[in-house]
């Protein structure tokens, strides 16, 4: 049974579309959007030439609101009437802006800030990475900020926004929905963590995935390389992508509507409402619904040509790749309390339903293998800053549900036309009698607290706690109960961080300094498994303690370096741990990936900010890294394989050339050789000092975009863009062994990409289009599986509020 | 699928902002690779096929270069032709050619490798095997016609010339996939056969089955050795089914399932001395076969002439060798009755590492006499000869494959003294084939 013809009996594009107008018309006609007792505030941020500063923070700190100004230099607030408040304004390059404003009995009200450039402020490759509140110390850790609210008119995706930066490397498996692979500065995998808001997304459920999220529910994302704030509560080895969700006081609906190639539909909603007496009572709603048939053409594939199933190379389509993914959440809290600033109750819901073309490799495809994946979370949080914001504190405490059902009986094997011969044996995913049904159900409780504290003007305590409890049983459909005996009862993974921190600034803030510890503590309890047969119940633990310091100094008003030093942690995961009793055997003793990771970097920006150019060096010594090792068709498990070493070093530059006109560009080379090889893995010792393979080495971007007021019509706001991603060519094997020019490989690629959007005045609609893979060029992320040629995407936007 | 490097404009430019790094960075392990230390001597007639397993810690890279046996220094790969950059399974030899066989990844193909006097390796076919699942080892009858199995009630026939299939024999008739055999545990059925090998003997086909009750674990499925025999006279090689060919099953409980995929990189598991009679090694080596059959590792025989298995025949190999306990594995056939199989020495796995049996060196090379059912060992030190078994024999020497403690080379046996001496060193598991 296909995904599209499970699903049409309850979900469809249309009807999907149709509920969310119908919530959409409901949200922007309910009278509350429009109450009086509120005024509609809107900045409008300039530099003294009158032009509009992009990405500025403006924070007001008596409502507890933070926004950052849009493409027209806009930012939009729901304040109370006759109240006044006080008004931070800070962008990089220009001096920070504080001031009082009193807000009007009637009426909107609009006000226009000119901010001074700066002589001793910094610039950044993005935007600065400033998250938290303006009274946060500036941070030394360098991180990139990618503002969303200027993307939201093109149907970009997310994972494509992420490849565009330096030292950011993205390997997907196909095409939409497929699952993504990032590394930064030399270190992938499960060494990169993501986070929503702050909490680690494995304990939100499936459907806040990179590749499944959708853009309009982002308002930027941060990326930290290497040494990580301590706000983030895990156990990052490499970094960590932090997607902050929309926020601010403001009303509004946003709906969105995007159609591309390969029947790909993605929709998108988000409501913001106040309501009670003084307005501080809300509700947000997001939603967004993703599907793609994923039919692209694969080149090169083995096409039959007779009824003996001899073969010719040819195209062919994708036909076992559709994609579908939902996610649904609602925010429900009170601000402005005395004894909350803000109390919120979440809870979310995801679906995942797709089909699987083929596994890692694509020579052989997969014809029938489905999987879903339902994710329910629920969660509490509850913020409060004390007087003057010397202090604030936080809490986020939830439950999480999720199961993954992953269906692969097939009696037949496949080609790539579609032809197939029926086989004895059911499954194409593996060696199995009868195929396999496994069915992963995980629950997990988990709680962060986070507080800080200033203890004077020049130094600030922070302390990150998290907790989790992860509950995880396994059942496969296709045994019997007697053959699973043994593998019932719930396996546990207990996980325990603390992170304390000490932010200082000296030197009349040209030094500012973080020195951090961390620790990290694991329990798992499972039963044990050797020689396939089910054994004793065993607990271990382990604790271990983590380190780092980063500074940065301010050369002068346009130099600034930066050096960072951390020893972290990445702890195995309940996958790692506790296998799947089927064919990946348990390991628990495994040791977590430990880290020396040294950032060493250095910014460089012209007086008025036209121009903007900085390097990074990175070093990452990697050990006891985790692989999945597979010693035979039908048993592997987790084992810590190989140390490795990264160096390398990624460029940048910005250059605003006149107006609306920008270029950029950056380029990442990077080189992981091997350190160490365990014994449990038989990887030969001559290949020490020998680079990693399959994993690319030099890679970056260019961009160019246009963007301006068009009065000739209607005063909006016209944006195009070009960008090219270059990768260039890696080998798949050692290079050491074999002659070059005989060895496979994964070309030299360069993807061409443009768009072109519109935007309406006060940002009220939007439309744009984008071409990827102009040149239809062949691309790959991994050998054999092709990525999307040439496609077309559109996608409308309303906006209704402030 | 290879790729072919073609610069391009864009790759140009983004060659000028990166030149600053590409400066710093360019070294030793650049895709340029430099000379070895031990560049063979000259070259012979024979060709090498090398195994190096991956950073991934689980795939294998393949190998293949023209050497001389006479060489004595060590053998790098670097000027081997890459074969596959992920997996591998079987390598055979026929007609001067080098056919490798994969299915590791779930991607089962053969492909057909030419190698000139200058080491120039080009790819003189392929064949796309899907329908077999895992196939077995392959069976030559000459230029244009061949014969493989797999997890299949069809044994495929193809020409090794062209790479073409041509026709198919329908083992239908006497599989006996979904059969209840209570073995190895009651209620178990047989869900699968498997052909793992094929032996040309006369005009018949003698193709070793095995049965399994379940794939994942390869737990077996029949207690006992199946082997079906097939009549060639009545093959149609071109022609789908050829179903009237099958002759007959054969099945002796005394011995276990002969044949495993892909073992040792291809080695056989049947074969036929001067005398024109067939002896069957039934390992009880791989899957906990030895503790659910609770039998020796044997020999089996199917005398020349007859097409049944010889009651009066049975070598017990492991009393004749480590004892019992001690399975036996491969059959590399010298002569004269004797061929060299490797022992288990099951005091050797470490019983703290589940995976020990399969990544350690655990086995020792023996010399086994099928006439008087004898044993002598061959070399005292442990090899993985799972991974490694395939062995060349010429001129009254063998040369045997090793891998131990990170260390490979090929070793020298004298096949008349059993002296042993290490030939010359490999990076990656040795296999050598001649290439007349």
């Amino acid at each position: 049974m296909t995904i599209k013809k499970s699903l049409n009996s309850r979900l469809t594009v249309n009807s999907v579309l149709k509920v969310a107008f119908g919530f959409f018309l409901t949200a922007i006609l309910n009278p509350s959007l429009a109450e009086t007792n509120q005024c509609r505030v809107t900045l409008t941020i300039l530099d003294e030439r009158q032009n509009e500063i992009i990405g500025a923070f403006i924070e007001i700190t008596e409502a507890d609101q933070k926004a950052i100004s849009n493409v027209s230099g806009e930012a939009n607030f729901l304040l109370s009437q006759g109240t006044t408040y006080t008004l931070y304004v800070s962008s990089l390059g220009f001096e920070t802006v504080q001031r009082s404003i009193k807000i009007p009995t009637d009426g909107d009200f609009q006000l226009q800030i000119i901010l001074k450039e700066s002589t001793t402020s910094l610039d950044e490759v993005v935007i600065s990475g400033k998250s938290q509140r303006a009274t946060t110390k500036a941070l030394p850790y360098k991180a990139q900020v990618v503002n969303l609210s200027t993307l939201r008119a093109q149907p970009i995706q997310v994972t494509n926004i992420l490849n565009q930066l330096p030292g950011v490397r993205i390997r997907q498996e196909g095409g939409a929905g497929s699952s993504a692979n990032i590394m930064l500065n030399g270190i992938d995998g499960k060494g990169v963590k993501l986070f929503v808001d702050g909490i680690p997304v494995y304990l939100l459920g499936a459907g806040y995935s990179l590749n499944t999220i959708s853009p309009g529910m982002i308002e930027h994302i941060e990326i930290y390389k290497g040494t990580i704030p301590v706000d983030y509560g895990s156990d990052a080895l490499g970094g960590v992508i932090n997607v902050v969700s929309r926020y601010g006081n403001a009303e509004y609906a946003d709906l969105s509507y995007g159609y591309g190639s390969w029947n790909t539909h993605e929709a998108s909603i988000t409501v913001r409402e106040n309501f009670g007496s003084r307005d501080n009572y809300f509700i947000n709603l997001d939603g967004f619904y993703n599907y793609s048939d994923n039919d692209y053409w694969m080149d090169n594939v083995d096409i039959v040509v007779d009824d003996l199933f001899n073969t010719e190379p040819g195209r062919a389509r994708r036909f076992n790749d559709q994609f579908q993914s939902l996610l649904t959440r609602v925010q429900v809290g009170v601000r402005d309390q005395r004894w909350a600033d803000e109390l919120m109750l979440m809870s979310s819901y995801s679906r995942i339903d797709r089909e699987w073309q083929h596994g890692l490799r694509a020579e052989v495809p997969w014809g029938e293998p489905t999987s879903t994946q339902d994710s329910w979370n629920a969660a509490v949080s509850w913020k409060k800053y004390g007087k003057s914001d010397r202090w604030n504190a936080s809490v986020v405490a939830g439950y999480t549900y999720d199961q993954l059902h992953f269906v692969d009986t097939a009696r037949r094997t496949y080609f790539w036309d579609q032809n197939f011969v029926p086989k004895t044996n059911g499954g194409e995913s593996g060696l199995y009698s009868n195929g396999t049904i496994p069915v992963l159900t995980t629950r997990t409780l988990f709680s962060r607290e986070s507080f800080s504290y200033s203890l004077n003007n020049q130094h600030t305590l922070n302390l990150t706690m998290l907790l989790t409890n992860d509950e995880l049983r396994i059942r496969n459909d296709v045994l019997s109960r007697e053959d699973q005996e043994g593998l019932l009862p719930a396996q546990t993974l207990l996980k325990n961080y603390t992170g304390l921190a000490l932010a200082s600034e000296l030197l009349g803030s040209k030094l500012t300094n973080t020195v951090s510890a961390k620790h990290f503590y694991t329990r798992s309890s499972g039963v044990t498994f050797n020689n396939r047969l089910v054994g004793p119940r065993e607990t271990n633990e382990f604790s271990i303690v983590g380190y780092g310091d980063v500074i940065q100094y301010q050369i002068n008003p346009l130099i600034t370096i930066n050096l960072g030093y951390e020893f972290t942690v990445r702890q195995p995961d309940d996958e790692e741990i506790f296998g799947n009793y089927l064919t990946v055997a348990p390991n628990p003793s495994l040791n977590p990936e430990q880290s020396h990771n040294i950032n060493f970097g250095t910014e460089y920006s012209t007086s008025r900010k036209r121009f903007n150019a900085g390097a990074t060096f990175f070093y990452r010594n990697t050990s006891d890294r985790i692989f999945l090792n597979a010693v035979t068709f039908g048993l592997a498990r987790y084992e810590n394989l190989i140390g490795t070493q990264a160096v390398g070093a990624e460029l940048h530059a910005d250059y605003l050339i006149l107006g609306g006109l920008r270029a950029a560009v950056n380029a990442t080379y990077q080189d992981i050789t091997l350190q160490e090889t365990s014994p449990q893995g038989n990887i030969p010792n001559r290949f020490i000092g020998a680079r990693v393979p399959n994993t690319p080495y030099l890679f970056g971007n260019g961009q160019l975009s246009y963007s301006r007021k068009a009065a000739w019509l209607g005063d909006g706001t016209i944006s195009a863009g070009y960008d090219f991603n270059y990768v260039h060519e890696f080998f798949l094997s050692w290079a050491e062994d074999g002659r070059a020019e005989t060895k496979d490989i994964i070309p030299t690629q360069t993807l061409h990409n443009i768009n072109l959007s519109w935007m309406a005045p006060r940002d009220r609609w939007s439309i744009g289009v984008e071409c990827r893979n102009l040149t239809d060029a062949r691309a790959f992320d991994n050998f054999s599986v092709q990525r999307p040629g040439r496609s077309f995407y559109i996608k409308a936007r309303l906006f209704f509020g402030t | 699928m290879k790729f072919t490097i073609k610069p391009s404009l864009p790759s140009a430019l983004m060659a000028v902002l990166i030149s600053l790094l590409m400066l710093a960075g360019c070294g030793d392990d650049d895709p340029t690779p430099e000379a070895g230390p031990g560049e063979p001597e000259g070259l012979g007639e024979y060709a090498m096929v090398t195994a190096s397993l991956n950073a991934d810690g689980q795939t294998r890279a393949f190998y293949l270069q023209r050497v001389s046996v006479d060489n004595t220094e060590i053998i790098d790969n670097s000027d081997a032709t890459e074969l596959s950059a992920a997996t591998g399974a079987m390598i055979h030899s026929f007609g001067g050619s080098i056919y490798f066989s994969d299915y590791g990844n779930q991607s089962p193909n053969m492909e057909k490798w030419n190698i000139d006097e200058s080491n120039n390796a080009t790819l003189a076919g392929d064949m796309n095997l899907s329908e077999l699942g895992f196939q077995g080892n392959t069976a030559f009858k000459d230029e244009n016609t061949a014969f493989v199995g797999g997890i299949s009630t069809d044994i495929i026939i193809f020409n090794p010339t062209t790479m073409q299939k041509t026709g198919t024999i329908d083992i239908t008739s006497v599989s006996n996939i979904g059969t209840v055999t209570d073995f190895p545990q009651p209620g178990a059925t047989i869900v699968a056969e498997s052909v793992t090998e094929i032996l040309i003997r006369d005009n018949l086909l003698f193709a070793s089955l095995m049965p399994l009750s379940d794939l994942a674990t390869q737990s077996p499925g029949e207690k006992g050795c199946s082997i079906i025999i097939i009549d060639m006279d009545k093959i149609d090689a071109n022609a789908q089914g050829n179903a009237d060919a099958v002759v007959k099953r054969i099945f002796d409980e005394r011995g276990s399932a002969t044949g495993a995929w892909g073992s040792g990189g291809g080695s056989p598991f049947m074969r036929l001395d001067e005398r024109g009679d067939i002896y069957v090694l039934c390992h009880n080596s791989w899957a906990g076969w030895r503790a659910a059959f609770d039998r020796p590792a044997a020999i089996l025989k199917i005398a020349a002439g007859t097409t049944d298995f010889e009651e009066s025949y049975y070598f017990d190999l492991e009393s004749a060798a480590r004892g019992l306990g001690s399975p036996v594995m491969n059959l590399e056939y010298y002569g004269n009755g004797k061929f060299l199989g490797a022992a288990q020495d099951p005091s050797a796995i470490n019983p703290d590492n589940p995976f020990s049996y399969f990544i350690d060196p655990i086995y020792q090379w023996w010399s086994f006499d099928l006439y008087n059912q004898t044993a002598e060992i061959v070399a005292e030190e442990y090899t993985r000869a799972a991974v490694a078994s395939v062995t060349y024999f010429e001129n009254g020497f063998g040369y045997v494959p090793f891998e131990a403690n990170g260390e490979q080379f090929v070793m020298k046996v004298d096949l008349n003294t059993l002296e042993t001496s290490k030939q010359f060193n490999t990076t990656g598991t040795p296999h050598l084939f001649s290439l007349q």
